[in-house]
């Protein structure tokens, strides 16, 4: 067997010396330190300190037995994952083995101990956190590698958003001075100067858009986007852009009809991307609708999902070009309507967005027939819009998402298990206690989203220190996204509580001019 | 007879000239500055009613510019509409907090522009006793 590099440790309990000594010599290898202890306390002492790949702890000794040692171990965080295998002589019977398994052991064994059996089970338990211990690694290289990743993209952005901004500035002047020539300012021009001023005007603002919509795209493609979701009514939403093109449908006779049922349930989205998503489908709807056409705005529920649909009748999109619309600076020989050209990147963005908030945007259209654009949009419920809170949370942080927690604070209220989506999703540290400020950071990972109930005594102060924490540390502009939870709700059994908006205005000053953000 | 006089500060000149032609043939007096400094001794000197400001700039960007006439008694009161190509949540939460009345992104429709500088003049002149 090869000398690995960290080797692996294994506790053994036992109240008599001589029973150490000749377990310690049964299990002797290389690459692998056994710890000994002669009672309970000093086996708990011990081990905090320690990652071991397994316990064998004698049930019979004075003092605390070993099912009162199992006990407090899974009590405490560094010491619950330990496996156990329980040695005895005596307690044979089989109350005793339960009231074993009943605090976590994984395994159970009877002095006189054979020395085969207990060289394997004990490999087991070494292999087991062998490869445990190769996944961490590995999970740290590949951690490593996400944020070289990163760092290019963020470089990458910042020489866009360096590169649009230095192009704002001629095309100022370019448009400025088409625009002083146009107006008859500096000159009165015939009617054939203004109009090639028009045109040079109209691709102004074309380059402008084209410029504000790579830097969209660029920052929803990196995730910088500051998104949180809320509850949102579609209905509302639609009526709103509907109203902002009435003028502009009526001047060239587009008819522009709502179809939103009553009773619709709401949705969980941004309402700032999701008007965007909007304005770019019924702004395409317009720009190919023919003169006494209509535009159709449908909102209908469908199964967990909400589905708007954006339908014109223009000349419609062959099959074939299907999926080639959704692609970055795709513009289709539509026959044109009473549109100007676009920058062929609205749907590329609004794919992305509906994709950000877990929906889909599709069409359906065939030659000739008119389009429909389609996006759907989760129904909104308290567990999908705390999962997206987290979700979005983890999109805005720089680190992996194993590199930083979640704290949860809430005041003692009976322990109830964590949602286990939850746990996949980030590493969370759960604190119940009566006064917040007794919260302390969790295991070196860097706190980068709180969940706090407002109702824990300190919560304030909790914010306030943590904030003044990350300043000493000179992390001052990485603080953490925070959610502030409202006072005693119902749901204490399940642990999956409602975010709500911006509940406690005296909590938001804490921190308002910092970045926090409150859902 | 003069609409007003506007205080037109940005680093770039041909922005300068071409709003200067603009708010001339308008009626206004256009007084210009091309720095966070020039602009300060320009306001304090010309008194203008209205500053078109930009905000990247040499010598005290224009956050700069705004703190420093609020605290002097004689430009604490002139409205300012920032002119500028910057477009960062920083710069809008700035803006706000500098009590800047419009914040129009370059590059802009000169109407826009015209509108905004209108019922800023306008606002200005019913509050002058």
């Amino acid at each position: 067997m090869a000398v690995t590099q960290n080797p692996l440790s294994i506790m053994i309990v036992d109240d008599r010396p001589e029973n150490l000594s000749s377990m310690s010599q049964l299990l002797a290898q290389d690459g692998l330190d056994i710890v000994t202890a002669r009672s309970g306390d000093e086996a708990l002492a011990k081990m905090l300190s320690l990652d071991l790949a397994l316990v064998l702890l004698d049930v019979q000794m004075p003092g605390m037995d070993g099912f009162e040692v199992a006990d407090l171990m899974r009590r405490n965080p560094r010491t619950r994952h330990f496996p156990i295998i329980f040695v005895t002589a005596i307690n044979k019977e089989r109350r005793h083995i339960f009231s074993g398994f009943e605090v976590g052991a994984v395994d159970y064994i009877f002095k006189p101990v054979d020395p085969f059996i207990i060289r394997s089970k004990v490999q087991v338990f070494l292999e087991i956190k062998r490869s445990a211990l190769e996944r961490e690694r590995l999970l740290v290289d590949l951690n490593r590698a996400n944020r070289r990743l990163k760092d290019i993209s963020d470089r990458k952005s910042d020489f866009l958003s360096a590169a649009s901004h230095e192009l704002r500035t001629p095309l100022t002047v370019i448009k400025e001075y088409c625009s002083l020539v146009h107006d008859g300012i500096v000159g009165t021009p015939n009617a054939e100067q203004k109009k090639c001023m028009e045109a040079a005007l109209r691709n102004c603002n074309r380059l402008a858009d084209l410029v504000n919509d790579l830097l969209d795209l660029d920052a929803i493609e990196s995730g910088y986007s500051s998104m949180f979701r809320e509850e949102l009514d579609l209905g509302f939403l639609l009526r709103e852009v509907a109203e902002d093109f009435g003028p502009r449908c009526d001047s060239v006779e587009q008819g522009i009809a709502l179809d939103v049922p009553d009773g619709l349930p709401t949705a969980l989205g941004n309402p700032d991307l999701v008007t965007q998503v909007l304005v770019n489908l019924v702004g395409n709807a317009h720009k190919f609708t023919p003169e006494g056409g209509t535009i159709t705005l449908r909102a209908e529920r469908e199964e967990t999902n909400l589905r708007v649909a954006i339908k014109d009748t223009g000349p419609g999109i062959a099959p074939e070009y299907h999926d080639k619309v959704f692609e970055k600076f795709t513009q289709l020989n539509r026959k044109d309507g009473p549109g100007a050209k676009g920058t062929g990147l609205g749907l590329a963005i609004s794919h992305k967005i509906v994709e950000l908030m877990d929906g889909q945007l599709g069409l359906d259209s065939r030659d000739g027939q008119g389009a429909t654009f389609h996006f759907t949009l989760p129904l909104f419920s308290e567990t999908a819009h705390m999962r997206a809170f987290v979700a979005d949370g983890t999109a805005h942080t720089r680190l992996g998402n194993t590199d930083w927690c979640l704290v949860l604070v809430r005041p003692c209220t009976p322990e109830s298990e964590l949602p286990e989506w939850l746990e996949e999703t980030v590493t969370v540290a759960l604190r119940q206690t009566d006064d917040a400020t007794t919260v302390t950071a969790v295991e070196n990972l860097p706190v980068k989203a709180v969940l706090l109930q407002a109702s824990v005594a300190g919560a304030k102060a909790y914010l306030t220190r943590l904030q003044a924490n990350l300043e000493s540390a000179g992390h001052q502009d990485e603080l953490p996204h925070c959610c502030v939870l409202p006072l005693d709700r119902e749901a204490h059994q399940d642990f999956v509580w409602m975010p709500e908006k911006l509940v406690f205005n005296e909590l938001a000053q804490v921190s308002d001019s910092k970045g926090m953000s409150y859902v | 007879m003069s609409k007003g006089k506007i205080l037109v500060v940005d680093d770039e000149p041909e922005i300068v000239r071409s709003l200067t032609l603009r708010l001339g043939a308008a009626g206004y007096e256009v007084h210009s500055a091309m720095d966070g400094l020039g602009a300060t001794k320009k306001a304090i000197e010309v008194q203008p009613e209205l500053i078109l400001l930009d905000i990247g700039m040499p010598a005290g960007n224009g956050h700069v510019v705004v703190e420093r006439l609020r605290n002097i008694g004689e430009t604490s009161h002139i409205p300012i509409i920032y002119l500028t190509a910057r477009t960062s949540d920083e710069d809008y939460r700035k803006a706000r907090d500098g009590g800047v009345c419009k914040y129009i992104t370059k590059p802009f429709d000169s109407e826009v522009l015209m509108a905004a500088i209108e019922s800023e003049m306008e606002r200005s002149v019913e509050l002058t006793p």
